[in-house]
């Protein structure tokens, strides 16, 4: 049969979670999705957010890489703040809040007793600077690293898998900077 | 002259694969797939014959089984394999284990079976142990080589998982206490255990005199052979049908086939790059109960299953599980078979779904672990038994970082996390009358919770990662077999999900009373993950994760005067502890266990809580639709008071309906975001306090020792220090 | 003379037609149809009655007034559970398992096909028979029943008593939130049902104190079967569709009564049964999929030809369903999923597949893969009539199987050219195949799906096809029954001209009976004497006595006084460990000596060898009987089949239509032929096509068809 195609307004409703679930079916039946669908899906984003810089890739509900004007590839918050570049976990330009306590988890993990074991895992909330979006949650063990939840290969992407090249192509994109960056700090000390 | 393909041994065709698919790429250096490209509808035919062919295996064989997780939960499966081990079809049932069928293929093939003990038609072949590919003792797989003109053209294989195992410290097919592989049970290796199709007489005398169901063990082996047998000659028919040259071929286009397919896969519906994801557990059941004979094994562990998740160029993923914990005496390890299996609960219904099953997604799939870490263990006196507490709990990292991916790339309708653990009681007693007893209560393994989605909230037991076919069975049958324990409740536990602006699966709470136990009732219970730690990780856009394996037992309780005042009962935790409070109910000892339980003991009248499958979120709770709040106030689900603490939700009831007040819940919210504010530090900041702590090496003793372990392996090191800049000599 | 004839008129409502199959006392018989009106079925009725009496050259009215009953198979409780239509339900629950129907163990698969079992993000909870706030806990605890008999509390034991303030509140409360129906489970009530009893006195006095019309459904009266979930999910199905679907049944005798029909309406059984509509459990009406073809099928070929293994086989336009017929016992299924709830009631065993002429055709460009289904166009056909995707019924008619002007006897015209272009658009190109050869191949593949399923069918129950006779129905069934049973090897092959309307038929031919049943447990453990057995099966006199009782009493309700009332019964058992039990017929319903209990046991091997290999007995663990049943069974008039004189071999000239060009792996010529104007004694040859208004029966070059004088038609190979 001809491919299906979802169209954009059956994707937008399902972005904001109003598309039933008959209908989603629909979507998760389907054998192959369809080449269209990341493009579709940057349009309706693109139209949600304030502010102008195009989207290259969603990162999570509230954060996308986009492009400046300058070229450079940053992560921007749906507010508009923006974090610097995506090769830099994003984390490191949160505002960062930890729950350490029993009192503190209960407040999220809202049981009784609460089972969590405060010498064991700390929740490390990561807040937007500008409008407080909680952007992600962390359960690790103290002193573990912030995990880099996802650095993706815009490059390779584009090219070899939607065929559509980003001009400014370099091997450099794909690392990550992170480290560098906790370097300069411990340098200012 | 081999008993391959134009009288090649079997290790000449195995190297010859290894060897083109190194070359070119492909299985077998199939560029083409000819058959295919000729008459793609005969192949598909061809198909749904060997399909077909695994399935009537599979219901024929399943009459002939005992044992009830057979019967109920259907835990076996059949399979079709090429000479050289990889699955090619598969019939329903426990479709994760044909992850490690091709290794353990390829362990007799390059120990030189061939010469010695040699393999001939009607030769039958069975392995459970760890060492050559299968996850634990659990889990049998028969192996019968199918002959054509004297030539090995497949294997037919079947596997199922038993009941008991005949382990030294503790009953059934998961025995929780396992310091060393000599306390695993009856463990085989790879043995030629029949000719001519049927079982030696000594392969039921060693499961007779080696575990504690020889009955049921027995019959299960009568199972395996007779399914085995049976699609050894279906497929003999399909050869006479196809003719030998399209049988060969084609089950090797089918493989390479669903190789192509799983790249596709990725490529259609993820971003390439790197992913970080862990998970965590808490496991404390050998300690202060090994110090006098295994004192290496007598102390707790806090477990990170690390994963570095690498999607690469041509959609091949590449798994790293270093940084997770290092190998050690206790039954957490998994071996490759055991890792490839808890990779199959996850790629086979949320990738492979559809079409026909087979293992051609190991060569998309490449592992890494640096020897001497739980997952790639190098001491073979190390115990597996427990491995599925470990490779479930990896069904979280690799959904989560699938779901992150197809979000991202707007395959939303697939984003789906699946938070995983096992989670059975086991028990053994004595009747007054002398009579012995056991049991496992497998409700909430047979089915359990998913995660919310970027589009809606987790539903509670609807799934499940080990049989396609989820089903928590009936509690008045459960209980003829365990007369003494009464369920007074299963319940949705209120308010334990993660929360989220989709929140994740409310868990489900059993409460168990104690009637009469008799000379004696001993009681364990296995969570894989545990309540201590929640799943861990990162829950995806700002959502918490959820949490599941949680026990509590209250001892020397009044329950019976109570029971007979025509009080009734407790059902629910809550509720036991508001009717302590009440001081109603009397309770002496409490015990918590926030994950597994070690085995205990259980008088009259005494209560034990079962709690499993609280699942995580997805995205900033105060993102949350209000109209969703109103539903989960309405149907219970989520307390007044968690829906205010957590979405900063003011509601009122109004004739017997939650109506949330948009405007004081708008200020609320508000508030809690100056809140954040308010508490939260800069990033610079608090890394700089992070840094300071782990220089003074302020960290609690298990945390001390997870960092102690895992910081011996150089990648996680070198992340360790870079991201606290430690000098190059830091040390724990 | 026809206006002194005398009709039984049987009709099988599915979710798109309604079948009428109009029989007279010698056996002449006419076809009706129409679409079924979900809203309103009294009026479907009423059509597809006409349409059948049109044939028969009458009107309804005077079918009515000659008939001497009318058996009417509804399709009201589909549609009330798949629209979730229902009453409002309140629940009174075992305190605990107030949620046990919205975790519904966990069953989210239920009627799903593989490849949707498999997409763990497919899978949801059915939607719910009883809002969350509509149950209502009651503190209670019977002691259930224990594989270890004498080794702890006796079942049945009231360890926690009822708490009657639980009761009314909980009753109180529903009463106030305005709920329709009140239903009662207590966990074990099957074991002992005081509890439960003395929670419905309760709950009905405070009913008629408030002077409501409210019913009040206890499990123990309608359900007293083991295993809590499907026992509630069967009381909340009467409790939510029950009354409405009692009505649209008295809508539709209020409909014939009006048109003039003096007898009450009767309705078709899930079991396979018909019983007059005031029956008091109506939702064992639930009848899923084709009953009726396997009531034909064994009144048919069982009575009249004595054959009686049998594979029933329906294809439709979506689902090819096929049920076994064993030593002319037909398959009951004690927990049937149906609309995806697991319930406990007796069901007539169908196993379905998604398969049929509206099958939709899936092609896989990039990996060059063919999916059949799970979409159906059903009454769509394909894009040869009113559907957008390519199916089953394209290929059907681009080969020249099916004839684009006789479809529904030429009611509806197929477009041959729109099925061309498309089948080549999307599925010769993108393949890279020969438009024909790539369609026939996709046939294969529908078949080898079909066979597929019959054959694990048949030896998942350890049975040999070569000792059943095969017989196909449903529209589509004669059209496809060719490439269903090439290369089979089955003990025969055969159709008939009414195959389409063969469910309505089946419910013609119905046996009038109710069955009963109650979960018991009887322990047998092996290497014990015969009076210790006896012993322990006291139990069961008891059980059969209650269940005669009740049968009586609801038989005389619907108007059969004891004496005309007969008894078959029979047990549930298991070797000791299973988790299955499994129905043995027995003869009497008493245990007096330990030679019944023998008898009991030996009845017991004997179903589970007929069924399982002998390998799989395992005597050695000892017994357990589960479940007794009895059935209570008064007679009825049944459907004569005409007997024709043989005519010779060669059929008259005026059945012959010509010829069409067909490809059948490769062109050639097929005779066409009128199936109503062959006659008892013809036989055609192949390649050739006959064809009825109402379906289509191909038989390939090898093969040739036989007319015997019932107008059975038998397929053999030449």
């Amino acid at each position: 049969m001809a491919e299906e195609v979802v169209s954009k307004d059956t994707l937008k409703s399902l972005v904001e979670g109003k598309l039933p679930w008959e209908e989603v079916k629909k979507l998760l039946r389907m054998p192959h999705k369809e080449d269209t669908r990341f493009w579709t899906y940057l349009e309706i984003l693109q139209e949600k957010v304030p502010w102008k810089e195009k989207i290259l890739l969603p990162l999570t509900d509230h954060l996308f890489i986009v492009r400046k004007e300058d070229g450079a590839r940053v992560v921007k918050c749906s507010c508009g703040q923006e974090f610097g570049d995506y090769r830099v976990n994003w984390k490191f330009s949160c505002d960062v809040y930890v729950r350490k306590t029993t009192e503190e988890f209960t407040e999220v993990y809202t049981i009784d007793p609460c089972p969590i074991d405060p010498d064991l895992v700390e929740i490390r909330e990561y807040y937007c600077p500008t409008c407080s979006t909680q952007l992600a949650v962390e359960n690790v063990p103290p002193g573990y690293p912030p995990l880099f939840d996802m650095l993706p290969d815009l490059d390779t992407f584009y090219r070899e898998w939607l065929g559509r090249p980003l001009e400014d192509e370099s091997p450099d994109w794909f690392q990550d900077k992170t480290g560098e960056l906790l370097s300069e700090w411990s340098a200012e000390g | 002259m081999g008993i391959g393909y134009q009288n090649k041994s079997l290790k000449e065709m195995l190297e010859d694969k290894d060897r083109l698919l190194g070359e070119t790429g492909s299985l077998w250096g199939l560029k083409e797939l000819e058959l295919h490209q000729e008459d793609p509808a005969k192949t598909m035919r061809f198909q749904l014959r060997v399909l077909g062919a695994c399935i009537t295996s599979r219901e024929l064989a399943k009459l002939t089984a005992a044992s009830p997780i057979v019967r109920t939960v259907g835990e076996c499966i059949f399979m079709l394999l090429v000479p050289e081990g990889d699955v090619a079809a598969a019939s329903f049932g426990l479709t994760g284990h044909v992850g490690s069928v091709p290794l353990q293929v390829r362990h007799m093939v390059q120990l030189g079976y061939e010469e010695n003990p040699g393999i001939r038609p009607g030769d039958v072949f069975a392995n459970n142990d760890s060492q050559y590919g299968s996850p634990h003792a659990a889990d049998n797989y028969t192996f019968i080589p199918i002959f054509y003109d004297g030539e090995l053209i497949a294997w037919s294989c079947a596997m199922n998982h038993i009941g008991d195992v005949g382990a030294a410290l503790a009953p059934g097919s998961y025995p929780g206490l396992t310091p060393s592989s000599f306390c695993d049970g009856f463990v085989y290796s790879l043995l030629k255990v029949g000719e001519n199709f049927a079982t030696f007489k000594w392969f039921d005398l060693m499961w007779e005199r080696r575990t504690r169901q020889p009955l049921f063990n027995i019959i299960d082996n009568k199972m395996r052979v007779t399914g085995a047998k049976l699609l050894h000659d279906k497929i003999l028919e399909i050869v006479e049908e196809f003719g030998v040259d399209y049988f060969r071929k084609a089950t090797r286009e089918i493989l390479e086939r669903e190789r192509q397919r799983a790249l596709n896969f990725f490529k259609e519906r993820t971003v390439p790059g790197i992913y970080q994801e862990i998970n965590l557990g808490y496991h404390n059941i050998y300690q202060g109960r090994m110090s006098q004979l295994f004192p290496q094994s007598d102390k707790p562990w806090l477990i990170t299953r690390r994963t570095d998740i690498e999607v690469k160029r041509d959609g091949g993923v590449s798994i790293d599980f270093e940084g997770s914990n290092s190998q050690d005496n206790f039954g957490y390890n998994v071996g490759e078979g055991g890792v490839r299996v808890g990779l199959s609960f996850w790629w086979v219904p949320m990738v492979m779904y559809g079409g026909v099953l087979n293992t051609a997604i190991n060569y998309v799939l490449e592992l890494k672990a640096p020897p001497g870490t739980i997952f790639s263990p190098d001491d073979p006196h190390l115990s597996c038994t427990s491995c599925f507490h470990t490779i479930t709990l990896i069904i979280a990292n690799l959904t989560r970082f699938q779901a992150r991916a197809t979000n991202s790339r707007g395959i939303i309708e697939e984003a789906l996390v699946k938070e995983q653990a096992s989670a059975l009681v086991e028990q053994e007693g004595v009747f007054e009358n002398g009579v012995p007893w056991g049991f496992t209560y497998f409700s909430l393994a047979g089915a359990d919770s998913t995660s919310a989605r970027s589009y809606k909230d987790g539903d509670t037991l609807c799934v499940s990662h080990v049989n396609p076919e989820s089903d928590a069975g009936e509690d008045e049958e459960f209980e003829l077999y365990m007369p003494p324990l009464v369920i007074l409740g299963k319940t949705f536990l209120p308010d334990s999900c993660g929360y989220g602006k989709y929140r994740g699966a409310p868990g489900v709470q059993l409460v168990f009373l104690i009637l009469d136990p008799g000379k004696m009732l001993r009681q364990t219970a296995a969570c894989g993950s545990s309540a201590y730690t929640t799943q861990g990780g990162s829950g995806p856009s700002g959502g918490y994760p959820g949490f599941i394996g949680w026990n509590m037992a209250f001892h020397d309780t009044n329950m019976r005067q109570l029971m007979e005042a025509g009080e009734g009962y407790p059902s629910t935790l809550a509720e036991i502890q508001s009717w302590i409070k009440a001081g109603k109910l009397k309770v002496g000892k409490i015990d918590v266990w926030g994950g597994d339980v070690p085995p205990s003991n259980y008088e009259d009248g005494d209560l034990h809580v079962f709690i499993a499958g609280s699942t995580g979120g997805w995205g900033d709770p105060l993102d949350r639709d209000l109209g969703l709040v109103e539903k989960d106030l309405n149907q219970g689900w989520v307390s007044p008071e968690a829906n205010k603490i957590a979405y900063g939700a003011v509601a009122e009831r109004v004739e017997g309906v939650w109506k949330v007040d948009r405007e004081a819940t708008a200020r609320a919210q508000q508030e809690m975001r100056r809140r954040r504010k308010e508490r939260a530090v800069g990033a610079r900041e608090w890394w700089a306090e992070q840094r300071q702590r782990v220089l003074n090496k302020d960290l609690s003793q298990p945390v001390y020792n997870l960092y102690g372990d895992v910081l011996k392996y150089e990648k996680f090191r070198r992340q360790f220090t870079d991201t606290w800049q430690l000098p190059e000599d830091y040390a724990l | 003379m026809a206006d002194e004839k005398k009709f039984l008129v049987a009709l099988d409502a599915g979710g798109t037609m309604t079948d009428t199959f109009l029989v007279d006392e010698v056996g002449g018989f006419s076809l009706g149809k129409a679409l079924t009106d979900k809203q309103d079925e009294s009026q479907s009725y009423m059509e597809s009655v006409s349409d059948a009496a049109k044939y028969a050259k009458l009107s309804a009215h005077q079918i009515h007034e000659r008939a001497v009953g009318v058996t009417y198979a509804g399709t009201t409780m589909l549609n009330i559970l798949l629209t979730s239509t229902g009453a409002k339900v309140g629940l009174l629950a075992t305190k605990g398992f107030q949620y046990t129907p919205h975790l519904e163990r966990g069953l989210t698969w239920l009627g799903l096909s593989y490849e949707d079992t498999m997409h763990m993000a497919l899978l949801q909870h059915t939607p719910w028979l009883v809002d969350i706030n509509n149950v209502r806990p009651v503190a209670e605890r019977i002691k259930g029943p224990t594989w270890y008999p004498g080794c702890h509390i006796p079942p049945g034991t009231a360890v926690v008593p009822l708490r009657e303030a639980d009761v009314r509140k909980g009753v109180e409360e529903l009463l106030d939130a305005g709920v329709e129906v009140i239903a009662i489970v207590f966990i074990h009530s099957y074991e002992n049902p005081v509890h439960e009893q003395r929670a419905a006195e309760i709950a009905k006095e405070i009913v008629k104190e408030r002077g409501l019309d409210i019913p009040v459904v206890a499990s123990y009266e309608i359900c007293p079967i083991a295993f809590e979930t499907q026992r509630m999910k069967s009381v909340l199905v009467e409790c939510y569709a029950g009354r409405k679907t009692a009505n649209q049944l008295f809508k539709v005798e209020a409909a014939a009564k009006a048109d003039g029909y003096k007898h009450e309406l009767q309705t078709l059984l899930s079991y396979g049964a018909t019983a007059n509509i005031r029956y008091p459990r109506i939702y064992e009406a639930i009848v899923s999929g084709p009953t009726g073809g396997l009531l034909g099928s064994k009144e048919l070929m069982g009575k009249l030809k004595g054959v009686d293994n049998l594979v029933c086989t329906d294809l439709g336009g979506t689902t090819f369903d096929m049920g076994l017929i064993t030593k002319g016992m037909l398959p009951i299924n004690m927990e049937p999923s149906f609309c995806g709830h697991k319930l406990s009631l007796p069901m007539l065993a169908i196993d379905s597949i998604g398969a049929g002429t509206g099958t939709v055709i899936h092609v896989d460009e990039q990996l060059k893969l063919i999916h059949l289904g799970p979409e159906s166009a059903g009454s769509d056909v394909g894009t040869c009539y009113r559907y957008p995707d390519i199916t089953i019924g394209d290929i059907d008619l681009i080969l020249g199987y099916l004839n684009p002007d006789y479809f529904l006897g030429g009611a509806v015209k197929l477009n041959k050219q729109a099925a061309l272009e498309a089948l080549e658009e999307r599925l010769a190109r993108p393949l890279g195949q020969e438009l024909y050869d790539v369609s026939g191949k996709v046939l294969d593949l529908l078949h080898t799906g079909m066979k597929n399923h019959l054959t694990s069918t048949l030896l998942s129950k350890g049975l040999n096809s070569a000792d059943y006779t095969l017989i196909a129905y449903g529209g589509s069934g004669p059209l496809h029954m060719w490439g269903l049973v090439e290369d089979m090897d089955l003990a025969g092959v055969v159709t008939c001209p009414w195959a389409a309307a063969f469910s309505a038929y089946g419910v013609a031919a119905a046996d009038y009976f109710h069955r009963y049943q109650k979960s018991i447990l009887c322990v047998l453990p092996a290497g014990q004497p015969g009076e210790v057995w006896l012993y322990m099966a006291q139990g069961l006199n008891a059980a059969w006595q209650e269940l005669k009782e009740r049968a009586y009493q609801e038989l005389e309700g619907e108007g059969y006084p004891r004496e005309k009332v007969s008894f078959k019964y029979g047990i549930y058992a298991r070797y000791l460990g299973q988790m299955v039990s499994w129905e043995a017929p027995v003869e009497k319903s008493t245990v007096e000596t330990p030679e019944d209990v023998q008898n009991l046991v030996n009845a017991f091997e004997k179903a589970y060898t007929t069924i399982y290999p002998v390998a799989a007995r395992m005597p050695e663990m000892g017994y357990a009987i589960t479940a007794v049943y009895c059935e209570a069974i008064v007679e009825r008039i049944k459907p004569a089949i005409a007997r024709y004189p043989l005519k010779g071999a060669k059929p008259l000239e005026n059945a012959y239509k010509g010829q069409r060009d067909v490809y059948h792996r490769g062109w050639m010529k097929f005779d066409i032929w009128e199936m109503d104007r062959l006659e008892a004694g013809n036989r055609i040859d192949g390649p050739a096509i006959i064809e009825h208004p109402m379906t289509t029966l191909v038989i390939p070059p090898e093969n040739y068809v036989e007319f015997d004088e019932h107008k059975l038609i038998s397929y053999r190979r030449k």
